[in-house]
């Protein structure tokens, strides 16, 4: 089942990427401060999705689980203030 | 001695589908105003600039504020080679009905009509949701 | 897993299901459908992580977890083409018979 990852791997990758964009564009357009960051989150989702491949693949022998909460808990303490301090804006 | 109706509660004057109407699909009193204007001339095209000087509002409030009376189905606009021109056009009968029904009771009742706008919870979340329309919605 | 690790597990699962319920009541503010898929996005996210942790139940189940991941993805995509469902590419002048937008309460 080696599709399974590549399929993973890359809606993960698209899905993401689409989502910051969409937001980043949006931003521009009405420069409401929440999209940006939900940009920012979505920008650090793909990336961590990055550091999932390299963990399975280029560094298999070495478990960098760690890193990658560190990374999606990084990401999650941008979004959840933004969301949580919406009303600002 | 007192009328039935100043002693009912100002917002009873006015009959739920006529509050439900506005609270679904007027955001502001300046799209209230906005659709009084048109409709009393439905053939025009108003110019978006027009509009926004007869409001008192700035030129981009009103064409956002247009583009929302667009999504609701209440106008319509044509992009022209000075801007963006709106129209008076209820998409169907219902709706242009809620709207002459609306008129009467905001000649009459300002005040209410008035306070559930302004009552609006106003945020903008539903820009998130907009941002992954795609293709602008036909106006 | 060090106890690092499942901390960290811990503190992100939770913040996955609290940007969930963020989008459930933005939902219930707006009333637009659309923010429920990227609800189930985040619950679904949560969820994954959990299964796909082989020190907690449920075990052995990893491949499992991974799916639930690719349908946190798919929960967005859906959530994008329920956004534009109905929409037409339009021309800068509408012509007369042009379909009207949808209902904004969707």
């Amino acid at each position: 089942m080696v599709i399974a990852p590549i399929v993973m791997y890359g809606l993960c990758m698209f899905t993401a990427l689409l989502c910051a964009w969409l937001l980043l564009q949006a931003y521009t357009k009405t420069r409401y401060r929440l999209l940006f960051w939900c940009s920012v989150f979505f920008c650090i989702a793909a990336m961590n999705n990055v550091f999932l491949v390299l963990d399975k693949v280029v560094f298999a022998d070495v478990d960098l689980i760690v890193y990658r909460y560190a990374v999606a808990l990084t990401g999650l303490m941008i979004l959840l203030p933004a969301l949580i301090l919406e009303k600002e804006v | 001695m007192e009328s039935e109706a100043s002693r009912k509660h100002p917002i009873e004057v006015v009959p739920p589908e006529v509050q439900r109407f506005v609270l679904d699909r007027i955001d502001s009193i300046a799209q209230l105003e906005a659709i009084l204007m048109m409709r009393n001339s439905p053939d025009t095209w108003w110019p978006s600039s027009t509009l926004a000087e007869r409001l008192y509002i700035a030129d981009e409030t009103c064409r956002a504020e247009l583009d929302a009376l667009c999504q609701q189905g209440l106008v319509r606009g044509r992009e022209e080679h000075i801007g963006w021109s709106y129209r008076y056009a209820p998409s169907n009968g219902d709706l242009r009905e809620f709207v002459d029904r609306l008129v009467y009771y905001y000649a009459h009742h300002l005040v209410p009509i008035s306070n559930l706008i302004h009552g609006k919870p106003r945020t903008r979340i539903h820009e998130f949701a907009d941002a992954f329309a795609l293709k602008k919605k036909d106006r | 897993m060090t106890p690092l690790a499942h901390i960290l597990l811990g503190a992100v699962v939770m913040g996955d299901v609290i940007a969930a319920l963020f989008f459930v009541r933005f939902w219930k503010m707006t009333g637009d459908r659309f923010f429920l898929f990227f609800s189930a996005s985040f619950f679904a996210i949560a969820v994954s992580r959990l299964v796909v942790d082989q020190s907690i139940p449920p075990f052995g189940m990893e491949a499992f977890g991974y799916l639930i991941r690719i349908l946190s993805y798919l929960f967005i995509i859906a959530g994008i083409l329920y956004k534009n469902r109905g929409t037409r590419i339009s021309g800068t002048l509408a012509p007369p018979s042009t379909v009207f937008p949808q209902e904004h309460l969707s």
